[in-house]
């Protein structure tokens, strides 16, 4: 939900205007109309670890432990 | 039948009685007893499902805490959709009807409290769910009326001339239960609708499943629907062939909508009743010998049964389960909404 959106959803309901619903209204029917055509909403950005990359180039068979084939 | 301890040492005997009911509504149960003689499809439904679940329920009247926000949630949307229906047959338009129906849908969505300095303050609704919520009910409203915006099923006109939206129907059931009171069966219907020339039901409900075939085929048969469709008939005198399902799948993110039909001709309604009458000789039993048995092959079904973990325990401190997470809000088939 956007920043503004939020802050009239916060508002005391008798003091939203009737601007404030039409842009409530206005909101959803934008994000109605992005699901229908398929686009999604951003999903919140998970951080992962980035894995420890093997030095492939730096391995001999032995380390496999393939050294007698 | 073999009486393998005397009742009074049964360790499912039960000597709750109903708690009164809210000021303004009648009892749904015959005074000092565990009868219950006006039903609906909510009650119905539980003493179907497992006896135990009935008399945990009904009788004694506990809740799962966070249930009463799904019912909360249910009760806003269908009261959403509902003025809808009526702004538009007073003449409204889409747009202005929306607005009308945004705006008191916020104003009821929360409470007036007072601060530390006894002001009174806005609270909104805040129920800690990711999927029912206050944002999402104004999103699952305004989206279902803009997928609807020109829907083909027209709101049928009752014969005083009024909408036939927000229906509470009570009607005399013909079936003896003794003291000279018969049963009586109760509800809420959503709208009543005219869609492809025939009339039906139309209901309105809301699920966090994936709205597919089987989801729909779950209503056939249905304890509910076959009521909701009985009810039209006999209280509205309308010609009604079934119930349109007009379900919602509400996510975190999107809330996506399908339209189901579930008919039922008139051998099945005559079926169901029928039934309805050997339940309650069997309620009737229940409440007489002050057992409520439980039925373990529901414990599992839609997800496991809120009581599972009360009726896992010993007999002796189930109270104790119950107290801690569950608190107690009755429901009466005969309060109006």
């Amino acid at each position: 939900m956007s920043d503004a959106i939020s802050e009239l959803f916060a508002r005391d309901p008798l003091e939203l205007t009737r601007e404030n619903i039409e842009s409530i209204i206005a909101y959803y029917r934008e994000n109605r109309e992005k699901f229908v055509s398929g686009v999604k909403a951003p999903a919140a950005t998970k951080t992962r670890a980035a894995k420890p990359k093997a030095d492939l180039a730096g391995l001999s068979l032995n380390d496999l432990g393939l050294g007698d084939l | 039948m073999t009486q393998l301890l005397p009742r009074t040492e049964s360790l499912s005997h039960t000597t709750a009685i109903p708690d009164p009911p809210k000021p303004g509504f009648p009892s749904p149960f015959l005074p000092d007893s565990q009868i219950q003689y006006a039903w609906d499809s909510t009650s119905l439904g539980l003493l179907k499902a497992c006896p135990r679940k009935y008399y945990l329920t009904m009788i004694e009247g506990w809740r799962k805490r966070d249930e009463s926000m799904h019912l909360t949630f249910g009760i806003a949307y269908h009261k959403g959709l509902e003025r809808y229906d009526i702004f538009r047959t007073q003449g409204s338009d889409h747009h202005e009807a929306l607005i009308k129906v945004v705006q008191q849908c916020l104003c009821e969505s929360g409470d007036r409290v007072l601060d530390e300095q006894g002001v009174e303050v806005w609270q909104p609704w805040e129920t800690g769910n990711t999927k029912k919520n206050r944002e999402t009910l104004v999103r699952s409203i305004i989206w279902y009326l803009e997928e609807y915006k020109n829907d083909a099923a027209r709101t049928l006109v009752l014969a005083n001339g009024k909408p036939a939206v927000e229906l509470s129907f009570r009607f005399d059931t013909g079936i003896h239960l003794g003291q000279g009171k018969n049963y009586i069966l109760s509800g809420h219907m959503d709208r009543l609708v005219e869609f492809g020339g025939t009339h039906y039901v139309m209901d309105r409900k809301t699920t966090g499943s994936t709205l597919s075939g089987y989801y729909f085929d779950g209503y056939s048969p249905d304890n509910q629907m076959t009521l909701y469709t009985l009810a039209s008939r006999i209280v509205y005198d309308m010609p009604v062939a079934g119930v349109i399902i007009d379900a919602a799948q509400v996510a975190v993110g999107f809330t996506a909508f399908s339209r189901g039909i579930t008919m039922r001709t008139e051998l099945q309604l005559d079926e169901w009743l029928e039934g309805f009458s050997d339940w309650m000789t069997t309620a009737a039993y229940y409440a007489e010998v002050q057992r409520w048995p439980m039925n373990e092959m529901s414990c599992n079904n839609y997800g496991a049964c809120q009581f599972r973990g009360v009726c896992n325990k010993d007999p002796r401190v189930r109270q104790s389960f119950l107290a801690n997470d569950f608190h107690k809000v009755p429901w009466n088939p005969l309060e109006e909404r």
